[in-house]
């Protein structure tokens, strides 16, 4: 037997089978060392200096489309023109998968640097620590408007930066009305003769008319609280024109808002940030925009909706500073201000801002209609749960349609805000 | 308008490029590929390893006496699953040092995938002949298996969505996409082999029960072609030419068919009526151009015959129904064979009948019914000319049993003392004295 054998069981690896091993090894670990070397060269790359002067590359999501994506481009491009060697690559991705597909593709590594989501969207993103979290020198919280930063803070830290934010108008046609309606009274009164109000009806979309009555959003402790009397006052005043012809109360948004675009409707309570979507449609002649009716004596309540920009927790560290410093850059006054008087359908976040009604007259009501608007902080509503918004919106159509009391329906609406309290006091 | 195109097209790719850049500057997704392609290094040199031990007369073949069965799944197996346990044990040593793997578990799910992939090929392998399950491998489970990974791969790096609608050009005025293109051709592709695997599958279970084979053939591969047509149809619908664009080049098409492809489609047509009618049937035995062949293949334009010298030839199947052939399997595969015998006029014409037919009963090739016989044909000029007449089922042994009997024979008489004659000749030579 030869001196190299090894055996097994009587079973032995000849010299020669030996030596084809020890080659085919060889050949295994030459191949192997290369990728390594190969990788880790790469790897290396990212440190240096040379490269980041020479090479910068940011990846951009928005949900902007039409003229507002256009704009917003253009702000890109601004940014690009002063940083040359800085390469932006924006994708669009549809509102409705943002916030998943940032969570599904930073788990992976992948995703964008940098992202505008909306604030809501912060809970699910920093839950599976797919954002990063902001140190107060990253921000400077002085520029913003204060009713936006409750909307970026979670438990006592940053997750985002505001960048624009979203409330509900009155959007009407020009051509039909012209003395658009101020008060509830009189947007009664015109439908009476005849002009078609659509208004998106649901929970939600129709707590502005809580502020007509006087009512508030929160208690003295801040938490959340429905004015059971004046929520009521409000269900009451929409039982009563629900019974109108004229008066449209309808979930399906998009439906309204192609009845208002093909001229079957003359007043449609619609979001600031769909207003792009229907200047394709109307044009300036057609399209007025004005404040929602106000009460006897107060004025409406919108929801407001920030619109922030996050980073991806995975993004390199130079990845994110640089994609802090175009944040910066698109907060600034200046861009601000360009990006709320082009779009005329986005709200600045920046609070020096100013807009003046001879530059846009949409813009302006825009801006006014913000400043009534309420910003629910994102940490009264981080304990929310699908089921919950379902069981308001019940109790809400319940109460349209006869079959509850607004009272005990705003009691039941408060005892779901208590229980998302008494969770958030847990945590 | 193109220039618009191009550029577009080009610019989607410089950013494709750009995002795999972003991707892989980030540490997260270095470690995670690097962790990944050392795992796959290291799969690949075990399995390479083991795949040549298990070789016959090998180190682990000897020790676990391995046959080549068990070593053919070894080799298909071997590498997934060295791929799982790797990948699983990185995925426990990753989760606690990183926060992101989730490209490490997107590679355990594709690993998983190969495994299935590689299962299913294996039991392929175990349970239908070798020749077929590697064609289908080849052909259709590999590009399948492929384009799943491929797709899925890409789906991480690049919005698929958007590489679809890229637009590549126009066909009188229907745009072309490229997701159109190659979701079209992969379909067909893929379509046309599946469906030549479901007439193979169809094509086993129906002729189980003695059906006639060649009616089996012929709808089996008609439905296959209107399938195949289909298949074109919903193609070129998806490809997003619509029904104008598709009459034009189907008329054109069939000018085209009319003036350049007459043989093929006679040829077609020819092969169905042959399928039906069932003159010709795969292992029949015909003589073509004078030699005696075996049909092996049946198909719709040529039918494919072997030699006795294992040579193929392809045949258009308008030759057989313009040309006369001789089948020797048509109806009956029972064949005589014909051997002439010549015996010195001193031998007894009984007893040489005796023993040929005692040769030709010994012989196991030659058929008890008919029974053989033997016939005096003539008296030639030096011998008493015999023919012994066999019968044998299969035309193709003819050669070796007359060969058989041949030698038998010889031996037969020589034993006998029977004297086969054969020409002779006296050659006088005269030689010139005068010289």
């Amino acid at each position: 037997m030869d001196f190299y054998s090894f055996c097994i069981s009587g079973n032995c690896l000849t010299r020669k089978t030996l030596l084809i091993f020890i080659s085919m090894l060889k050949k295994i670990l030459k191949n192997f060392v290369l990728i390594l070397v190969f990788l880790l060269s790469s790897c290396a790359k990212s440190e240096t200096n040379i490269t980041d002067k020479l090479n910068q590359k940011l990846l951009i999501w928005h949900s902007f489309i039409g003229n507002d994506a256009q704009i917003f481009n253009e702000l890109l491009t601004s940014y690009q023109t002063l940083y040359p060697q800085i390469q932006i690559i924006n994708e669009y991705v549809n509102n409705d998968q943002i916030t998943n597909k940032f969570i599904e593709d930073s788990k992976l590594g992948l995703g964008p640097d940098l992202a505008l989501v909306e604030f809501s969207s912060l809970i699910d993103l920093s839950k599976h620590k797919s954002i990063l979290e902001l140190q107060p020198n990253d921000i400077n919280l002085t520029r913003y408007l204060p009713i936006t930063l409750n909307q970026i803070y979670l438990k006592n830290k940053i997750y985002a930066i505001p960048f624009s934010i979203k409330v509900r108008v009155l959007c009407y046609n020009k051509n039909h009305i012209k003395q658009p309606a101020k008060s509830l009274s009189e947007l009664v009164e015109q439908a009476k003769q005849g002009r078609v109000v659509g208004m998106t009806s649901s929970y939600i979309n129709t707590l502005w008319g809580v502020g007509n009555f006087g009512g508030r959003f929160f208690n003295d402790k801040g938490h959340l609280y429905l004015s059971e009397r004046a929520w009521s006052q409000w269900m009451n005043w929409l039982k009563i024109v629900n019974s109108e012809s004229t008066i449209i109360l309808s979930e399906d948004k998009e439906l309204l808002r192609k009845a208002f675009i093909d001229h079957k409707i003359d007043y449609y309570t619609c979001e600031s940030t769909e207003i792009s979507a229907l200047k394709v449609h109307l044009s300036e002649e057609e399209l007025g925009v004005t404040f929602l009716p106000k009460g006897k004596q107060n004025v409406a309540s919108p929801i407001i909706y920030t619109q922030t920009i996050v980073f991806n927790y995975v993004s390199s560290p130079k990845q994110q500073k640089l994609a802090l410093d175009l944040s910066n850059f698109l907060t600034n006054t200046e861009n601000q201000q360009l990006w709320a008087i082009q779009t005329e359908s986005q709200i600045p976040a920046n609070v020096n801002v100013k807009i003046d009604r001879r530059l846009s007259e949409i813009e302006y009501i825009l801006y006014q209609q913000s400043k009534h608007g309420v910003a629910i902080p994102l940490d009264l509503i981080i304990n929310m749960k699908p089921d919950d918004f379902a069981k308001q919106d019940y109790f809400y159509n319940r109460v349209l349609f006869g079959e509850m009391s607004p009272m005990n329906a705003a009691a039941q609406i408060n005892k779901i805000h208590k229980l998302v309290q008494t969770n958030n006091n847990q945590e | 308008m193109i220039d618009e195109i191009s550029d577009n097209n080009r610019q989607f790719f410089f950013d494709v490029f750009a995002k795999t850049f972003i991707f892989f500057e980030r540490p997260f997704v270095q470690s995670q590929v690097l962790s990944i392609v050392i795992v796959l290094a290291l799969v690949f040199g075990l399995s390479k390893l083991i795949q040549y031990l298990i070789k016959p007369g090998k180190f682990l073949s000897k020790l676990l006496k391995i046959n080549s069965k068990l070593a053919r799944i070894i080799k298909y197996l071997i590498s997934p699953i060295l791929g799982l346990i790797f990948i699983n044990i990185l995925t426990s040593f990753m989760s606690s040092r990183l926060v992101t793997i989730g490209l490490i578990r997107e590679a355990k799910v594709l690993i998983f995938l190969f495994l299935c992939y590689r299962l299913l090929i294996s039991l392929m392998y175990l349970f239908f002949p070798g020749k077929k399950t590697n064609y289908y491998h080849n052909r259709f489970f590999v590009p399948l298996f492929w384009s799943i990974i491929v797709i899925d791969i890409c789906n991480r790096f690049i919005d698929l969505n958007k590489l679809s609608s890229l637009i590549l050009g126009k066909i009188f005025d229907n745009t072309i996409t490229f997701g159109a293109l190659i979701e079209s051709l992969l379909t067909l592709y893929l379509w046309i082999y599946f469906l030549s695997g479901l007439q193979d599958l169809f094509y086993f279970i129906l002729t189980r029960n003695n059906n006639p084979k060649g009616i089996i053939i012929a709808s089996l591969m008609l439905i296959r072609y209107f399938l195949i047509g289909l298949g074109i149809l919903i193609s070129l619908t998806n490809l997003g030419l619509n029904s104008t664009t598709i009459a034009a080049i189907s008329g054109g098409l069939s000018i085209g068919v009319g003036f350049g492809s007459k043989e093929i489609i006679g040829n077609f047509i020819s092969g169905i009526v042959l399928l039906f009618e069932g003159a010709l049937k795969p292992g029949d035995i015909i003589n073509f151009d004078q030699e005696m062949t075996q049909v092996k293949k049946l198909g719709v334009r040529s039918t494919t015959v072997i030699t006795a010298n294992n040579v193929e030839k392809i045949i258009p199947n308008q030759t057989f129904l313009t040309s006369s052939v001789i089948t020797y399997t048509g109806s009956d595969p029972v064949i005589r064979l014909l051997l002439p015998i010549g015996v010195g006029y001193e031998s007894d014409p009984e007893k040489v009948i005796q023993i040929l037919l005692e040769i030709a009963q010994e012989n196991s090739q030659v058929l008890e019914q008919p029974q053989p016989s033997v016939f005096l044909i003539s008296f030639g000029e030096s011998s008493i000319n015999f023919e012994l007449a066999v019968w044998l089922d299969d035309p193709i042994i003819r050669k070796r049993v007359a060969s058989e009997l041949n030698i038998a024979i010889w031996q037969a008489f020589k034993h006998h003392d029977i004297q086969i004659p054969f020409p002779q000749r006296d050659i006088h030579i005269h030689t010139n004295n005068s010289l």
